[in-house]
């Protein structure tokens, strides 16, 4: 079997972008999660940030870590579809993951929390999804673009917001 | 109903579990297919169709109205209008039959057949480009020297600026083709590493 350079840019093949998808699936669910209202929402942005890393994965120089990038990809992709509110045709996934049925109390505590955060402006509400991603400060500027400093002064304005937002 | 206004630590570390949750579900399940990546493809190339629907519905129409006020205002030739307008309708037509790639090719045919359009494609639009340049810098020569000894001096600032505006409009178009051509270049790419990564296996 030939091998393949992975360090350079376009080298990128199926396998890689399965393998890579495969990998940080969870990542790009969870993004998609916090940016969507129903199964189905999320299966359309799951969609759209799979179609965009595709098609920028031969362009990624390695600059950054591919986990940064692809949180990158996914909150660009599910923000400018927020804006946008953009309906496209898309193919059914095979997932079958339902996180917004009522089981027991704490999960509904969780979904007024979910529903509050739901209720922040985009960036926000990228910037908590990635705090509750447990990634650090600084790795936060790196995928939003600011600084760690302003991560730290955005998040606690955030978190404010969400004790104060009925 | 809320019963408390107050977010505790709890609630955001319960987040957190369920978020983890979530991923531990995702882990047992198959996500990407084909289909995607196809889809994909096509996404790339769907900038094409819907530049050309905006020359049909904008463009061409703009181009219909220009021409036929200028030969009613300045009292120019309407067959030289004609092929103008003729010529432009003609070269709009070819970009349709050009560029048309069927669902069939993206989503069911074999990607190797796909590819082999989309380089065909690629030499139309060279071959598209030397026949319709030559073609419109004649007619819009005619045109301008219609225009000029129609009106005399009254509309040399006319014929300066529709041949500044002509060159402007040939550069972009120039430039467009080869973003379209680059568009292919980069399908065609994808496909011939999936058929690769494939006969490789």
């Amino acid at each position: 079997m030939k091998t393949r350079k992975q360090d350079s840019p376009a080298t990128y093949g199926e396998h890689e972008f399965t393998v890579l998808v495969e990998k940080h699936k969870g990542t790009i669910y969870t993004v998609c999660y916090m940016f969507s209202k129903n199964n189905d929402e999320i299966n359309d942005l799951f969609q759209e940030v799979l179609i965009n890393i595709w098609n920028g994965l031969n362009r990624f120089e390695g600059k950054s870590d591919i986990r940064t990038w692809i949180y990158r990809i996914a909150l660009n992709t599910c923000i400018s579809i927020e804006r946008k509110n953009k309906r496209r045709k898309t193919i059914p996934l095979d997932m079958d993951i339902n996180l917004y049925e009522d089981t027991d109390s704490d999960t509904r505590q969780v979904k007024m929390l979910y529903d509050r955060i739901n209720r922040l402006k985009p960036f926000d509400r990228a910037i908590i999804l990635l705090w509750l991603e447990n990634i650090p400060y600084d790795e936060i500027g790196d995928i939003v673009g600011i600084s760690a400093k302003n991560v730290s002064v955005k998040l606690s304005r955030i978190r404010d917001e969400l004790k104060n937002n009925k | 109903m809320e019963t408390s206004n107050n977010i505790n630590p709890n609630e955001f570390n319960e987040m957190r579990a369920q978020l983890e949750t979530m991923k531990r579900q995702l882990d047992s399940q198959k996500i990407i297919n084909g289909r995607i990546i196809r889809q994909a493809m096509k996404q790339k190339m769907s900038w094409i169709n819907k530049f050309i629907w905006i020359e049909l519905t904008v463009f061409y129409p703009i181009i219909i109205i220009c021409f036929s006020c200028l030969a009613i205002v300045f009292n120019l030739s309407w067959i030289i209008c004609a092929l103008i307008i003729g010529l432009t309708g003609l070269d709009i037509y070819a970009d349709f039959k050009i560029n048309k790639i069927s669902d069939t090719d993206w989503h069911s045919g074999n990607l190797v057949e796909t590819a082999k359009k989309l380089a065909h494609m690629k030499s139309m639009r060279i071959k598209q480009l030397i026949v319709s340049i030559p073609a419109l810098i004649i007619v819009f020569g005619l045109f301008f020297y219609d225009m000029s000894s129609t009106n005399g001096h009254i509309l040399q600032g006319n014929v300066v600026g529709g041949i500044i505006g002509g060159c402007l409009g040939l550069a972009i178009g120039i430039w467009i083709i080869m973003r379209m051509q680059r568009t292919n270049d980069e399908v065609i790419k994808q496909i011939n590493e999936m058929t690769e990564e494939k006969d490789n296996i």
